[in-house]
């Protein structure tokens, strides 16, 4: 067949324009990182402070495209306290959850109270009927051997950790663990090593008698989520989001790297946890859940620069596994900054979403520093931290320009009086650690 | 007496072999029980030995696998390899490379340290001053008396970990080491290794919390029912456990075996609070309880068929006595009436003794008649087999024609009569014909035995509902012996075929039978001034029966 020579470019482009959404589309990464800072012009001639934010962005998943299998252990709490609509609600949301799980899902529920029993071992959802037996079949009494089930729970997840699961626990509990390693930091650092295994712990807890310094720390050192359920009946919600945040999982193993030239400080992260060594930050998430945003804020100190000059602050390197194709991909990016001699320049460049970030994680992290210092009876240091953070953050907002966005840091000082003040309620405890920790590590709202 | 000694001895057979046998199933379930609660106490102790063994296993292949680890890791940039491998292995906690005479190079002493990491400088900080020996005194070396019951498997295993690490410190003077750490009260462990040049030493320290998470799965999943088995810390407080139990502080453990050198200090334990107890009590009291009720149904069963012999032979002596005492009776009327006969056969007798003759005839045919009656009424009775004809009836009127006809025999006998009836007419519903018959019995007997007494009274009194009459005499009475067995069929006081008087046996007890089944009753009273009272009790209307 011969073509005239005039319609070749053309059909070479019809060509390009068939095969081109298709590249996009293989190549279209799970994860967008964006990185900004607050100041992106900074002050020149003396040595600044700045605020890196990486964001991580997963976009929603088309809702007909095959999503990870779940690899999905329940930890049920069936002490004695829990007997009673607790444990009924608690039946039932378990029950609800299960049968959002599809055939390809693997299912397991163990139940503690001062020992563990493994109620379903680990097994395809499919077989519904006889767990959903299984499940009504649990009676309440007993200790809590909070650190026996979570164990057991892990067990039960690890028979299929080689499987291209997303693993996870969800951990139900009302009271104190009052059997074996029972401290903050010790199931703190259970859920370290768990990470490590890919294993995120959700803790879940209900009433007011729990322990909250343990199940945020759980938690938040697993890279799972934290629910502070007041009443039971929310329960059956509770799991509803968790399912629908496990479900919508698009990446997993997340490391974001950030290295800084050798000019450049990092000074610390701002309310998550991770690593600085020397030019280096390294902060890692178990998991990103589709249509969430999760971000890194990196406070860095820079030389004393010169007007007009460009500073590369920082080179940001996310390594995280697409879950859908289980491949490993990477996304990078720049922290670029300028210099500038115009203070207006400064404040006009200034970024209100950063400085919000930072708002609300500096305010999530003083919270949590207040409450550790009230519980360990420094009630007027814990008052004094409030009130300095809330300063601190306003005065820096005006200098900004941003007063507006940090106006919601005078919340503070009131709470200073509270933290002051009267006995804080054991509810009021929880919904504090809660909330910082829904700020820390962006949990959407439940 | 050898018949009761005979049933002595027939009872002594019976129980005697029984509470012996008896005392040995009790002894052989005491036995059972005692065997059962040490194969129970065995099979624990080999479960916690099992579980013990396995801890030490996984322990040894952790520990095999991190020296391994350690010693093979690259000399180059040896810290960042360290940091890296500390970051990816859940069982890590922290990693350091030490170096004598300069101190700690990780974690770095220059830049700020995470809490986590001064908490670990602050723990150690005895070992990096050496102030404390790197070699944990009583490691790799041969395991401690309380291993010495491990498997040869487990010791085997030892050896082979403990060959490598002394190996290499003959070999190339490279050290390694396994380092259980106590600080403020909790147990740490460390595994370290030597660089070749022998300057720096470098390990890691383990993350005890994923260490103890792992070790969750090594206690026995189902528990015998009733039975608990707990990991307890150095401190002994439980670090999780399997089975129903609720340990607190104060529960003491059935059995508790060290881990060993891996957890020094560590405990496996097993609980089985009253559950092992009540399950061997439950054997001993089941066995009790079977070996009791074959010990009760073996005693009755025998007691009965003793007792059940003891009255036929009793039944069987009466009806021979009976038939023997009928037999004289019978033979001693008929003899006198042969004789009398004969004698009137004989022509030249007066007419006057031919009355006599006749007469004499005439009392021994009743005296017979009297006899066949009774024997037959007996037989009636006892098939229950007698027509009773109630009628309205004067029961002075039966006494005083029973007196009339009898009255020349009382008279003859030299009984004295002394009829004592109260006024109104003794009316009631009953049977004359049977009322005749036991008065009759009843004067038969006053003539047999109490003739010596010269006096027979009969006295009636009306009370509520019956009418009771009595009849006295001034005989000799009724031995105390034979008081409660008058009325017994047979019974006579005195059986013997020389007996002075003749009789049955069966007089009294007819006549009782015929009264009771009137309604009534026949008693027998001691009469105040000696002889025997015996009294009628007669139901003034009919009672339905």
């Amino acid at each position: 067949m011969k073509i005239p020579r005039s319609l070749r470019p053309l059909l070479a482009l019809l060509l390009l324009a068939a095969v081109l959404p298709a590249l996009a589309l293989a190549a279209a990464p799970a994860v967008r990182v964006q990185v900004s800072l607050d100041r992106p012009q900074l002050p020149a001639g003396s040595p600044q402070t700045a605020v890196i934010k990486v964001a991580l962005d997963a976009p929603a998943r088309p809702g007909d495209g095959e999503r990870p299998p779940i690899n999905l252990t329940l930890v049920l709490d069936r002490s004695g306290s829990m007997a009673g609509e607790k444990l009924e609600r608690a039946r039932a949301a378990v029950i609800e959850a299960l049968r959002r799980l599809g055939p390809r899902d693997i299912f397991a529920l163990v139940t503690y109270d001062h020992s563990v029993e493994t109620v379903v071992p680990a097994q395809p959802a499919s077989n519904s009927e006889w767990i959903e037996g299984r499940i009504r079949g649990i009676a309440a009494g007993g200790n809590t051997a909070l650190f026996a089930g979570v164990s057991q729970g892990a067990a039960e997840v690890r028979k299929h950790l080689a499987g291209p699961y997303i693993h996870r626990i969800i951990l139900l509990s009302d009271g104190l663990a009052n059997v074996g390693p029972s401290t903050p930091d010790d199931l703190g650092r259970l859920g370290g090593a768990l990470l490590k295994e890919g294993i995120s712990v959700t803790t879940v807890g209900v009433g007011t008698d729990f322990n909250e310094d343990l199940m945020t720390r759980l938690a938040a050192r697993s890279d799972g989520n934290h629910y502070f359920v007041a009443e039971s009946r929310d329960l059956s919600r509770i799991f509803a989001s968790e399912l629908g945040d496990v479900l919508s999982v698009v990446a997993r193993k997340v490391i974001i790297e950030i290295e800084c030239p050798p000019t450049v400080r990092p000074l610390r992260i701002i309310g998550r946890e991770g690593r600085i060594s020397g030019q280096r930050v390294e902060v890692g998430m178990n998991q990103l859940y589709g249509g969430q945003q999760k971000y890194v804020l990196i406070e860095v100190e820079t030389p004393a620069g010169r007007p007009q000059q460009t500073l590369e602050l920082a080179r940001v390197r996310t390594t995280y596994e697409n879950s859908r194709t289980a491949k490993a991909e990477t996304a990078n990016a720049r922290a670029m900054a300028s210099f500038t001699a115009s203070a207006t320049e400064v404040r006009r460049s200034a970024s209100p979403e950063v400085y919000q970030a930072v708002v609300e994680n500096e305010m999530a992290a003083a919270r949590d520093k207040a409450l550790d210092l009230y519980n360990s009876g420094k009630r007027e240091e814990a008052a004094q931290e409030l009130k300095d953070t809330s300063a601190t953050l306003q005065q820096k907002g005006e200098a900004a320009g941003l007063g507006a966005v940090a106006a919601p840091a005078a919340a503070l000082s009131q709470e200073a009086d509270e933290f002051q003040k009267e006995d804080l309620s054991s509810a009021r405890k929880k919904e504090i650690r809660s909330e910082s920790f829904k700020s820390r590590t962006q949990q959407k709202d439940y | 007496m050898t018949r009761s000694r005979i049933a002595l001895l027939a009872g002594l057979l019976l129980l005697v072999p029984t509470l012996v046998v008896g005392a040995l199933a009790l002894r052989a379930v005491r036995l059972e029980e005692s065997r059962l609660a040490a194969q129970a106490v065995e099979a624990s102790r080999l479960q916690l030995l099992a579980g013990s063994e396995s801890i030490n296993l996984a322990l040894a292949e952790v520990r095999e696998g991190m020296l391994t680890t350690l010693r093979e890791l690259s000399e180059d940039n040896l810290a960042e390899r360290l940091e890296s491998w500390r970051r990816g292995n859940p069982l890590l906690r922290n990693a350091f490379v030490w170096e004598a005479g300069r101190g700690l190079l990780l974690p770095a002493p220059g830049r700020q340290l995470t809490e986590e990491e001064a908490a670990f400088v602050a723990r150690y900080q005895g070992l990096f001053a050496g102030r404390i020996p790197w070699e944990f005194p009583g490691a790799d070396q041969p395991p401690p008396p309380a291993a010495a019951a491990y498997s040869s498997r487990s010791e085997l295993r030892q050896l082979s970990q403990a060959s490598p690490a002394t190996a290499a410190a003959v070999g190339g003077g490279r050290a390694q080491g396994w380092r259980p750490w106590f600080w403020e009260n909790r147990l740490y462990l460390l595994a370290w290794s030597e660089s070749p040049d022998g300057r720096r030493r470098y390990g890691v320290e383990l993350e005890m919390m994923a260490l103890l998470s792992r070790l969750v799965d090594i206690l026995p999943a189902a528990p015998p029912p009733g039975e608990t088995y707990a990991l307890l810390d150095d401190a002994g407080a439980v670090c999780f456990q399997r089975g129903p139990a609720v340990i607190t502080a104060t529960t003491r453990p059935l059995l508790a075996l060290p881990v060993g050198p891996a957890l020094p200090h560590w405990q496996v334990a097993l609980y089985a609070p009253a559950a092992g107890a009540a399950g061997g009590g439950g054997v001993r009291l089941f066995g009790t309880l079977l070996v009791a009720i074959f010990v009760v149904a073996i005693l009755a069963g025998g007691g009965l068929l003793l007792w059940e012999g003891q009255r036929h032979q009793r039944d069987a002596r009466r009806k021979t006595s009976f038939v023997a005492n009928v037999s004289h009776e019978l033979k001693t009327p008929l003899t006198t009436i042969r004789m009398y006969a004969e004698l009137l056969g004989e022509a030249d007798e007066a007419p006057e003794k031919r009355h006599r003759y006749l007469a004499v005839i005439q009392g021994e045919c009743q005296r017979l008649t009297r006899l066949v009656n009774n024997v037959l009424d007996f037989s009636r009775l006892e098939q229950g087999r007698r027509d009773y004809q109630r009628r309205p009836c004067d029961l002075a009127e039966v006494v005083k024609s029973t007196l009339a006809a009898q009255g020349g025999r009382l008279a003859a006998a030299g009984l004295h009569c002394q009829l004592n009836l109260p006024a109104p007419p003794l009316t009631l519903v009953s049977d004359r014909d049977a009322l005749e018959q036991v008065l009759l019995n009843l004067l038969d007997n006053a003539l047999k035995y109490a003739a010596t007494g010269g006096e027979l009274q009969i006295a009636a009194a009306v009370t509520d509902g019956a009418i009771k009459v009595g009849i006295l005499d001034r005989g000799p009475g009724i031995p105390e012996a034979h008081r409660q067995k008058i009325f017994d069929k047979f019974h006579r006081v005195d059986d013997t075929l020389t007996a002075r008087q003749p009789g049955s046996g069966l007089g009294l007890a007819i006549s009782r039978q015929l009264l009771r089944d009137l309604g009534g009753d026949l008693l027998w009273r001691l009469r105040p001034g000696g002889g025997s009272c015996f009294e009628m009790i007669l139901p003034r209307t009919e009672r339905s029966s």
